[in-house]
């Protein structure tokens, strides 16, 4: 199955590492993907619906125009968004044809509705199969802690993201984790909001939900957080020095993107997998990484 | 100890409306209610407001179906008041937010209801009751209008016929405290609670009209206990009678329609028969489909699903006849006036006179409206002519010492609780749809031994902060004085009227028995008086 | 059914600690959960305090944490909560309790329910009769009314629970009413005012409300249109909360220019070009963030192929919103 693929901004942005790890273990797997480059950015929730579902609308029609049916993400914001505006253009056909005629028509293009938006995750669980993971791992990552980190927009709104016949989904993390052979720690804020859209609003709160999720990680004895959210991945990371100076705190808890831990344990290195980027040291991952692999 | 121009006892939509209208009329008002406002009964109305509109209708059209259903007891100022005013409010109420629902022209879409001869009831969804209760909330709110919430009224203190305010109870801490004021309006609401089942809510307990009733004032009508078609088996909700308006069906159990006509009848008759058949009945709405549904019945299709475990676009809901509300109440004119200088009424708990022996269907809600708003600007203009007098300390000694004798009762035996409920089991099996002589004396002996063993009962818990069983010692006060007054009244009314169904006096017996009746708090127990209607016999 | 009940007590009267009381209670399957509080209070303990009014699910008076999960007692049958025998029931989360499950609502929700000022202020001109507005434009706003006011979206709020401050999607549904209520006066003063610090900017829209909510209004989406709302009439600052205009305008910029967005300009630019303190408060994340590869170079960022697509779509639209 052939996706097209939606890397988004922020993972060639501020977060460069996502991209290439995201790439590798697409090619590790045989995913075969396409990239969309001439489309905009979802709106991130941040612009109006007004603006966004045009522009979304029209990364869907350009899907379509390739002739594929499922668009890939690596972001939880990206997958929310799409989701969102998505289930608006599949159960509004008058909407989603106002759009059409209103702001595709005049590139040529028209979105019928017909393209599934994916997250890497979930292209992973539900498409690929998680037992057909297990011939590519090359390093079990036994005895490495982690605290599965889902955000908000690959979890609610539930009726959309999560409706009846895929709540599942509320388990990918852990059932992946399973798999790859790491221990799953329970945070209480695993799927509470990371604080990353009130970041400039009030910087206060959001410094607050990183440390206090990050700190709880810490406190259950995980080794590092995972994420399929690099925006969730700014704020626990770039962001967890503020937030351990506005806790009067030290945290240092390393958070791995899903796709980096995923390339870890498919055999790639540390260096290969980009993770010397982060902020918050992952030296303690590489340790206990280097004990599993001794014992 | 504190004072205000006017204070109204009750936060429900007659409570809420009364209060604005004293606040427009620029006095200094307050409310002290016994729950938030928003928790208050009428968030559970779902009929609708009656006003005639257009050309088809007339006012004078709803007055006299309002005096047909009630069956020659309707005092005629009083419907023809609410009649020709009720569009205004309705109106008004629209302006400030009301979401009433909408026709293709956008203007009020109507309800036609049982016993109203043209469509003329407005409605917000099933949720009208709600909707008006939150949008007059939200118009208090901006007038900033005080508001003691989780106080319960113990007395109305009455110097020489003059009502002076209230001594009240404040729930949380168990503290007493005087509310003086130049005039009182009691819209303390119903008294479902005296009847299992019913339709009632928790605080449905009939405070106000026992305050009045002790403070020497006339219970008019109380033997007129009205019972709703569509209640829920097992819980008090029930179906807005717009249901059976939209087209959803009322079968017998073998799924056959019971109703043949497209009017449906008055609720008494309804609730006779279906009280009468043995094996239950349900409401069909399958064939409204689900899109109209969801928009005309918010609250039911939820409340279908959460309490019967029914979605009512694929299956019928059972329904029963349950309790709903007693007509009668604190005897008042039409500016909610009663008999003590500076006290009124209005809503549930009042008798303004426009329901006579049966209410029909958003005639209630309507009254609440129209004469809260009545009361209100009357107890403003009261004012004036008073000389103010704070309550004295003094006043909350009496209640004090009722409370230490309280506690002091050995707790053995009754409690509140048990008395509570053989008064409600007592009510719905002697003084229910269908009443005779035998029962109803049955009844007045029940009551009057259940009376005696109030006086003797203890509380289990001393506590201050919350003390329920506290609260439901006044409580149970007041519903035992309303189930004497009701008894009373209907033992006496041997004939039937409305609501008002006596076995072995199956007929309407005008020469005799076309005046209301009038209880009043005697040495010895409920003493009856009548009172004449207003206008008997003539049309509106 | 035989079930267990564990229920939260605390008596600040008699000075102990909050702890919980174990009751054993049996009640036809039908039972909802206020049903056995009931039987309690009446049986076993009058001394257990809970607020219960309309028993129905209409006045949300009996909002409380049953089996770790915020529901109406009312409207929940034990048989559908019970998990191995037992029914665990507590006060709402994040506000104070006064008595076992009698909680302090004031600051909670009803002062922020004030705060958004959801009266109707009839628009000008005033009709004779009744406003004539399509159903639609009204029955979401029925709908957003329909709310009983029991709290519990604010107690599943991830922000209020960190911010007791933040106004919380109760209130924003309660504002949602009288925004979109097309007879209402004030539409352009109200959003100014939800727009304000701790309003309609400090939700993170991680649409946990919607998950909370007993009757399925989706407080989160309700909010979401009325800061959609709040950008079309171009308030979306009011004039006491500059920095959300500029990241807002900022990031719309951005992706203006050149289809995506600009991080390192959203950052500069949502502090204001002419914050020094502000800008300064950056710097150490830029620092640390620079050796890395993690600072994109603002300013400098390159046109995604269909860019200009995009601007023409984001002109039309704001075009259409005005």
């Amino acid at each position: 199955m052939k996706y097209a693929f939606y890397p988004g901004c922020v993972s060639r942005g501020a977060c460069p590492e996502l991209y290439p790890a995201s790439v590798k273990v697409a090619e590790t797997l045989g995913i075969e993907i396409e990239e969309v480059t001439d489309v905009g950015c979802t709106g991130a929730g941040v612009l109006s619906r007004d603006l966004s579902d045009p522009i979304n609308a029209r990364t869907l029609a350009k899907v379509e125009a390739m002739g594929l049916s499922s668009l890939m993400t690596i972001c939880s914001t990206c997958q929310g968004i799409f989701t969102q505006a998505n289930h608006r253009f599949k159960n509004e056909p008058e909407y989603r044809q106002k759009i059409n005629t209103e702001y595709l028509a005049e590139e040529g293009l028209e979105y019928k509705g017909t393209v599934e938006v994916k997250h890497l995750l979930w292209v992973l669980m539900e498409d690929y199969g998680v037992e057909n993971l297990k011939p590519y791992i090359k390093r079990k990552l036994t005895g490495l802690k982690v605290a599965p980190f889902y955000g908000c927009y690959i979890r609610r709104p539930t009726s959309i993201i999560a409706p009846k016949g895929l709540s599942g989904r509320k388990t990918y993390l852990e059932d992946l984790l399973d798999v790859l052979g790491a221990e799953s720690v329970d945070s209480s804020g695993k799927s509470k909001c990371c604080g990353f859209p009130i970041l400039t609003v009030n910087e206060e709160n959001s410094m607050r939900m990183v440390s206090d999720h990050t700190g709880d990680a810490k406190t259950k004895g995980a080794d590092c957080m995972v994420t399929p959210c690099p925006l969730c991945h700014l704020n626990l990371d770039a962001n967890q020095p503020t937030a351990e100076k506005q806790a009067g705190t030290q945290i240092g808890m390393p958070i791995i993107h899903l796709p980096q831990l995923l390339g870890l344990a498919f055999g790639f290195d540390e260096k290969e997998m980009e993770l010397q980027r982060h902020i918050v040291s992952t030296e303690a991952v590489s340790r206990q990484l280097e004990v599993s692999i001794r014992s | 100890m504190l004072k205000y121009d006017v204070l109204i006892v009750g936060g429900g939509v007659a409570g809420l409306r009364a209060a604005l209208a004293a606040k427009q009329a620029g006095v200094q008002v307050a409310l002290l209610s016994k729950t938030h406002p928003l928790r208050s009964h009428s968030a559970t109305s779902s009929d609708g407001l009656n006003a005639a509109f257009g050309k088809d209708d007339s006012w004078q059209q709803h007055a006299q179906d309002t005096v047909r259903a009630g069956a020659g007891l309707c005092d005629h100022a009083a419907v023809e008041e609410m009649c020709r005013t009720a569009s205004d409010d309705i109106i008004q109420l629209d302006h400030i937010g009301v979401p009433f629902n909408r026709n293709t022209e956008g203007k009020l879409d109507r309800w036609a209801l049982g016993g109203h001869t043209s469509p003329r009831t407005a409605f917000s969804a099933d949720m009208t009751g709600h909707a008006v209760l939150n949008t007059l909330y939200e118009q208090c709110i901006r007038e900033e209008i005080p508001s003691h919430e989780e106080w319960l009224a113990t007395s109305l203190v009455v110097e020489d016929g003059i009502c002076r305010g209230v001594l009240a109870l404040e729930l949380g801490t168990g503290k007493l405290d005087a509310f003086s004021a130049s005039a009182v309006v009691l819209a303390t609401g119903g008294a479902g609670r005296v009847y299992t089942p019913s339709t009632a809510s928790q605080s449905c307990c009939g405070d106000g009209m026992s305050l009045a009733y002790r403070a020497g004032l006339g219970l008019r009508d109380m033997e007129m206990v009205q019972y709703h078609p569509l209640g829920f088996c097992e819980r008090a909700a029930f179906a807005s009678e717009g249901a059976l308006g939209e087209g959803a069906v009322l079968c017998n159990p073998d799924g056959q329609p019971i109703l043949q006509a497209d009017d449906p009848p008055l609720r008494d008759a309804l609730c006779r028969s279906l009280a009468s058949a043995e094996d239950g009945a349900t409401l069909d709405f399958r064939s409204i489909g689900k899109e109209r549904i969801g928009a005309r019945f918010l609250y039911l299709e939820r409340a279908a699903n959460d309490m019967a475990g029914i979605s009512l676009d694929s299956a019928p809901l059972p329904v029963m006849p349950r309790m709903h509300r007693v007509l009668g109440g604190i005897q008042t004119d039409t500016n909610g006036a009663t008999a003590v200088s500076g006290l009124f009424a209005a809503g549930e708990c009042a008798s303004p006179g426009v329901h006579g022996a049966n209410a029909l269907a958003g005639n209630a809600l309507t009254a609440s409206v129209v004469f809260g708003r009545r009361a209100g600007s009357a107890a403003a203009a009261h004012v004036s002519s008073i000389d103010p007098r704070t309550i004295a300390d003094s006043a909350l000694q009496d209640t004090r010492r009722t409370l230490e004798v309280i506690f002091s009762r050995p707790t053995a035996g009754d409690t509140v609780v048990t008395i509570q409920r053989a008064l409600a089991n007592t009510m719905a099996e002697h003084v229910g749809l269908v009443r005779d002589e035998a029962r109803l004396q049955e009844a007045a002996r029940c009551v009057a031994d259940l009376q005696t063993r109030y006086t003797q009962v203890g509380l289990r818990h001393h506590g201050k902060m919350y003390n329920h069983e506290l609260l439901t010692f006044y409580e149970l006060g007041a519903l035992l004085d309303v189930a004497g007054a009701i008894v009373t009244a209907a033992q006496e009314r041997q004939e039937s009227r409305g609501v008002h169904h006596r076995s072995d006096f199956p007929a309407t017996n005008d020469a005799e028995w076309q005046h209301h009746s009038l209880v009043t708090c005697g040495p010895d127990g409920p003493s009856l008086a009548t009172s004449p209607v207003v206008n008997a016999g003539q049309s509106a | 059914m035989e079930t267990t009940f564990k229920v939260y007590r605390f008596d600040p009267e008699n000075g102990s600690k909050p702890d919980f009381a174990t009751y054993q209670v049996d009640l036809p399957d039908s039972a909802t959960v206020m049903d056995g509080l009931r039987h309690i209070r009446d049986e076993q303990d009058p001394s257990l305090a809970f607020r219960a009014s309309c028993e129905r699910g209409s006045c949300g008076d009996c909002a409380l944490r049953i089996n770790k999960k915020g529901r109406l007692g009312c409207s929940l049958k034990i048989a559908k909560t019970v998990k191995n025998g037992v029914v665990t029931v507590e006060p709402i989360r994040n506000i104070p309790v006064l008595k076992d499950l009698v909680y302090d609502l004031e600051d909670f929700l009803w002062k922020k329910i004030k705060a958004v000022q959801p009266w109707i202020t009839p628009r000008e001109p005033e009709p004779e009769g009744e406003y004539v507005v399509a159903e639609e434009q009204l029955a979401e706003v029925r709908k957003a009314m329909s709310c009983v006011m029991c709290g519990l979206c604010d107690e599943g709020c991830a922000v209020i629970k960190i911010d007791k401050d933040f106004v919380g999607p109760a209130a924003l549904t309660k504002a949602y009413r009288a925004v979109f209520d097309p007879r209402d006066g004030q539409h352009d003063e109200r959003l100014t005012l939800v727009s304000e610090p701790g309003g309609v900017w400090d939700c993170t829209h991680c649409f946990e409300a919607n998950g909370h909510c007993p009757l399925g209004l989706e407080p989160t989406d309700r909010l979401f249109e009325v800061r959609d709302e709040a950008i079309r009439q171009g308030i979306r600052s009011g004039t006491r909360n500059p920095k959300v205009q500029r990241h807002y305008d900022s990031f719309l910029n951005s992706v203006k220019r050149s289809g995506w967005l600009d991080e390192g300009r959203l950052a500069i630019e949502s502090e204001g070009l002419t914050n020094i303190a502000g800008l300064a408060k950056l710097l150490p994340t830029v620092i640390r963030a620079i050796p890395k590869g993690k600072a994109p170079l603002p300013y400098f960022h390159h046109k995604r192929p269909g860019a200009e697509a995009i601007r023409r779509i984001i002109d039309k639209a704001q075009r259409s919103e005005v």
